[in-house]
């Protein structure tokens, strides 16, 4: 004889150990079992009630769900009441047992007993499975018309889990809802109401518009609602049923949208309910913005009058006037609603929501944060930006990373000068260096690159370096400095430090006056404290500080205004690092010295990088990548690392560059700034890139005779190195695989897609559309089907016309997720129309795993 | 539409859980766990809304309201109003405590027959059935009579 289910649960909390608790469950479980074999009809309903608790706590069990289908085939209601909670709580729509339970049910559905049709439909609206739903579907609907109102709400909800799961029989609930919403119970209201809406939601095109005829009815509810035609039991604080009222306006909503009849018939009321909701008094209580914030929501997603926008954009002044926490989360949350239809309404609040950011409750600064992102605009970016600023000092820790990120976005877009840009990175990666992304520090750098412009170069290399040498040195100085920082300052130094003067020679870089002028040769010295202090920099760009150190030296020594004082000590700093412990260093630092050897190379090799082009990362994630044919070595070079895949696999924060002049030293640069290390060349597997065996010959050959035999190994080198250095890269810095493939080919049209792959697993994939034929295509369209587990998500094309003789004009991105991981498959459909004869072309194609490198 | 309803101690031990959606057990205990910790480190006096897409889902708010040793919560879509299942809550703990006079831990923990019994009154297929708080008492009772004196009973209006 078990005990019984009290005593389990006080022996349960009477355990004082986690191990205590264990050993007492299985012992019991063990028991249960033993009571399921033996058949213990007697004591079924407590066992099974035992096993429910010890499912809340966490334990297996499997074992005992035979046993809840037999409760609910029992006669007794206390058993079938006791079966179908454990039916809902133990087992799910996705196991086979639950086929078995079907028949039970069914009849249940039938029984004379309304709270045992009323257990049956809880159930089925629970845990209901498609194949049950499809078996039940009739006799639930049939149910939306009994006798009684607790059963037909019952059953408007069951419906509302049919329509989830199966779709393909939700017609015939279609028919009930008219009578469902002129129902005269408060229950069936809103359960009606929910079915509405599902059934919109389901069919959108087919069965909106006919439950569209519904709004009159809906109208007349709300109105009756005000004029407290209903029982007042469902009251709250006084406000007339407010869950029917909320669950009504947003099935408004939906019929509302998009279209203008609807939207003139809902109106009136719509207007009445803003105005005698708020009538109700000075301190509105709780209830009462809930049904506001439902009612300007839907004002706001209909055709509304402007006049009726009007009301609904002062109501929220009200709102945010509140000083219940709850009342001003939810006005931002609307805010954020009202900013897509009439921005401007929403910036007049804006002073409010700033000061929101600084609030003391983490869920109030998420939202505002966000909304302070939608209302940034290119005449308010500086005092906003400043807001922020000010607060990333005093924000804390598990914030400042959302707030480094929306910062850096919003500079990046709405920066007035490159100089205000390089100013407040900066000023964010001494504050937060660990917290900032690596594509945000990429974005400024070829913003910097970009400008073209030695006012913005000085600036640039001003700013950095006072706040690099302030982290090491200043007064507040940092126990580690930013990583990001040290990157970012060493890679605009290494470029730029030729519009510098040359200065007084520094020996160490303490000695710099705080403050003052920064020179060419304060900067080496700092380089060189970074070269030597690198690996004590934080966060994840912290590890590549000496990396940038290094190769930012050797070009600062190779400038021809620099040259002469410079040369002699950097030459000394490239000895001594030879014997570096760090792999990458050490390498370079070989490389180098061997470069310094032959100066007309060398010149060559660490001039400036040619100004990047930037492509916005909000607006154009990933581009097309042409790379601009260049001469003799210099494009061997440029393929050989892949320039051009490089900036489609960062494929974040800078776009298309033209890798003309990378060559070398300023190739390898350029792909530590893209690729985040050189890791990324040996990810190369790409059909498009130059095989990894290729890199020796070509550059041999661009050292031409000059190079001797080690020169060459040094170089390749330099590759192979990258290939050792990749697996000590953080995960993060994990090399994305990418590929280029030529998914439609016919007749002069075709489809050029690029794969890469991100971080997170997901593959981007850029499609470029060429038209070889003498003649425009108009109406293009690409539809792209993937097996089942990967999600498609598409983004529209640039344009749905290819204009004749184009390549890579238009694009179009999509993004590939993968449930589980299976290899890529990609059928396509190309539909276009001849401009010309004014045909209409439709092919297929498909793009198989076999086409794809197996890193995808 | 309501994904899931939990109600936990201030320990962290669920006291009742109820799932709408798919749910693997595992996927459960984890929600749980997830919702405590996010609950368990937020101050009084704050708002009752949180938004973690890293613990609960993109687009998941968890809602919640704090009653002495119990948090109940509950996770929703995008579709939900915060401000009516707010009320919601409370008009749950309010039938619960009309149901047991003045109900603590332990009601919920002996007699958790009788507190799904008004949670399925209240909520349906992660949707809001009826809210008025008299209402469920009168369906609950007649619930627990139907239990004592098996089928036959009077029907619901």
């Amino acid at each position: 004889m078990s005990q019984r289910l009290a005593e389990f649960i006080r022996g349960v909390r009477a355990c004082r150990t986690a191990a205590e608790e264990r050993a007492l469950v299985a012992r019991e479980a063990a028991a249960l079992r033993t009571a399921f074999k033996e058949q213990d009809n007697a004591h079924r309903h407590r066992n099974v009630a035992k096993l429910m608790f010890m499912h809340m706590l966490g334990y297996p069990t499997h074992f005992g769900q035979m046993e809840c289908l037999k409760l609910i085939a029992e006669e007794s209601f206390a058993d079938k009441r006791v079966g179908y909670l454990s039916l809902s709580l133990l087992l799910d729509e996705r196991q086979e047992v639950l086929m078995l339970v079907t028949n039970s049910m069914k009849s249940d559905l039938t029984s004379k007993n309304h709270f045992v049709v009323g257990l049956s439909l809880c159930a089925l609206g629970g845990v209901g499975s498609p194949e049950m739903c499809r078996d039940l579907a009739s006799e639930v609907c049939r149910l939306l018309n009994s006798q009684s109102s607790y059963v037909r709400k019952k059953a408007c909800l069951a419906s509302v889990r049919i329509v989830k799961k199966a779709p393909d029989v939700t017609e015939q609930f279609l028919g009930a809802v008219p009578s469902l919403l002129n129902d005269r119970h408060h229950g069936v209201l809103i359960a009606g109401a929910q079915l509405a809406l599902e059934l919109c939601a389901c069919e959108p095109k087919e069965y909106v518009p006919r439950i569209r005829k519904e709004v009159p009815t809906i109208c007349r509810i709300l109105n009756s609602l005000m004029g407290t035609g209903f029982a007042s039991e469902h009251d709250v604080d006084g406000i007339p049923d407010p869950f029917l009222q909320v669950a009504l306006l947003r099935l408004l909503r939906v019929l509302g949208e998009d279209d203008a009849e609807a939207s003139e018939q809902m109106s009136d009321l719509l207007a009445s309910v803003v105005s005698n909701t708020q009538g109700t008094g000075g301190g509105m209580k709780q209830a009462a913005y809930s049904i506001l914030y439902e009612c300007v929501r839907t004002i706001m997603s209909i055709k509304a009058a402007s006049g009726l926008r009007v009301l609904a954009i002062n109501t929220l002044g009200k709102f945010l006037g509140n000083r219940d926490n709850n009342i001003r989360y939810v006005s931002l949350s609307l805010l954020a609603q009202c900013v897509r239809v009439d921005i401007q309404a929403v910036q007049r609040h804006r002073s409010v929501v700033v000061e929101c950011v600084k609030d003391a409750d983490m869920s109030i600064r998420r939202r505002a944060l966000e909304l302070v992102y939608a209302l940034v605009n290119e005449t308010n970016a500086s005092t906003l930006t400043k807001e922020l600023l000010d607060y990333l000092h005093v924000a804390d820790v598990e914030f400042k990373a959302d707030l480094v990120e929306k910062l850096c976005q919003l500079v990046s877009m709405y920066a007035p000068s490159v100089a205000f840009y390089v100013d407040t990175v900066t000023e964010v990666m001494v504050e937060a260096g660990e917290h900032i992304k690596e594509n945000a520090v990429r974005s400024l750098l070829a913003a910097v690159s970009a400008s073209g412009d030695d006012s913005v170069y000085r600036h640039s290399c001003q700013a950095l370096f006072t706040a690099c040498w302030e982290c090491y040195f200043g007064e507040n100085r940092k126990t580690r400095t930013p990583g990001s920082l040290a990157c970012a300052t060493c890679w605009v130094l290494g470029e730029y430090g030729d519009v510098l003067d040359i200065g007084v020679a520094q020996a160490n870089a303490k000695d710099f006056a705080a403050g003052g002028q920064v020179t060419a040769s304060a900067a080496v010295a700092l380089i060189e404290h970074i070269v030597e202090n690198g690996r004590e920099c934080s966060g994840a760009l912290g590890f590549f500080a000496s990396h940038y150190a290094i190769t930012a030296l050797a070009k600062l020594a190779s400038r021809a205004n620099l040259e002469g004082s410079l040369r002699g000590r950097v030459e000394a700093v490239l000895a001594k690092t030879k014997g570096s412990s760090i792999l990458e260093v050490q390498a370079r630092s070989v490389e180098f010295s061997e470069l310094f050897r032959f100066n007309v190379a060398r010149k060559a090799a660490f001039e400036r990088m040619p100004a990047m082009e930037v492509a916005n990362m909000a607006t154009a994630p990933l581009e097309e990548v042409s790379v601009a044919s260049a001469d003799g070595g210099a494009a061997a070079v440029a393929d050989l690392l892949g320039g051009a895949d490089l900036l489609g696999d960062a494929g974040n924060g800078v776009g298309p560059a033209a890798p003309a002049a990378a060559i070398g030293g300023g190739a390898d640069l350029l792909g530590d700034l893209l690729g985040g290390g050189g890791g990324d060349i040996g990810g190369m597997t790409a059909p498009a890139s130059a095989p990894a065996a290729a890199p020796v010959d070509p550059l041999a050959a661009l050292m031409g005779d000059s190079a001797p035999p080690p020169t060459a190994t040094g170089l390749g080198g330099l590759l192979g190195s990258e290939f050792s250095a990749a697996p000590q890269m953080p995960v993060a810095m994990q090399p994305a695989a990418s590929a280029m493939v030529k998914a439609f080919d016919k007749d002069g049209v075709s489809v050029t897609m690029n794969f890469s792959k991100a971080a997170d697993g997901s593959v981007t994939v850029a499609a470029s559309f060429g038209n070889a034929t003498p003649s425009d295509l108009n109406s293009f369209a690409l539809q792209v089907a993937v097996p089942k587990g990967i999600t498609l998500e598409m983004r529209p094309a640039s344009s749905s016309s290819i204009p004749a003789g184009s390549s890579g004009a238009v694009t179009q991105t999509m993004r590939l997720q993968r449930e589980v991981m299976r290899p890529l498959a990609l059928r396509i459909r190309v539909s276009y129309t001849v401009a010309s004869t004014g045909a209409a072309v439709q092919e297929m194609s498909q793009v198989d795993a076999s086409m794809l490198p197996a890193g995808l | 539409m309501i994904k899931c309803f939990i109600v936990v101690n201030n320990t962290g031990v669920p006291r009742l859980t109820k799932f709408y959606e798919h749910c693997t057990p595992e996927r459960q205990q984890e929600l749980v766990r997830n919702v405590f910790e996010a609950l368990h480190s937020r101050a009084d006096g704050l708002c009752n809304f949180v938004e973690d897409a890293k613990r609960f889902g993109k687009g998941v708010k968890l809602i919640y309201r704090h009653f002495a040793t119990l948090y109940f919560a509950a996770l929703v879509d995008e579709n939900e109003s915060e401000l009516g299942i707010l009320d919601l809550i409370h008009v749950f703990v309010e039938t619960l405590d009309s149901c047991f006079e003045n109900v603590c831990e332990l009601d919920l923990v002996f007699n958790s027959g009788k507190a799904y019994a008004v949670l399925d009154e209240i909520i349906m297929a992660g949707a809001v059935i009826e809210t008025s708080s008299q209402a469920v008492l009168r369906r609950v009772d007649e619930i627990a009579r139907a239990e004592r004196f098996g089928v036959g009973i009077a029907h619901a209006k």
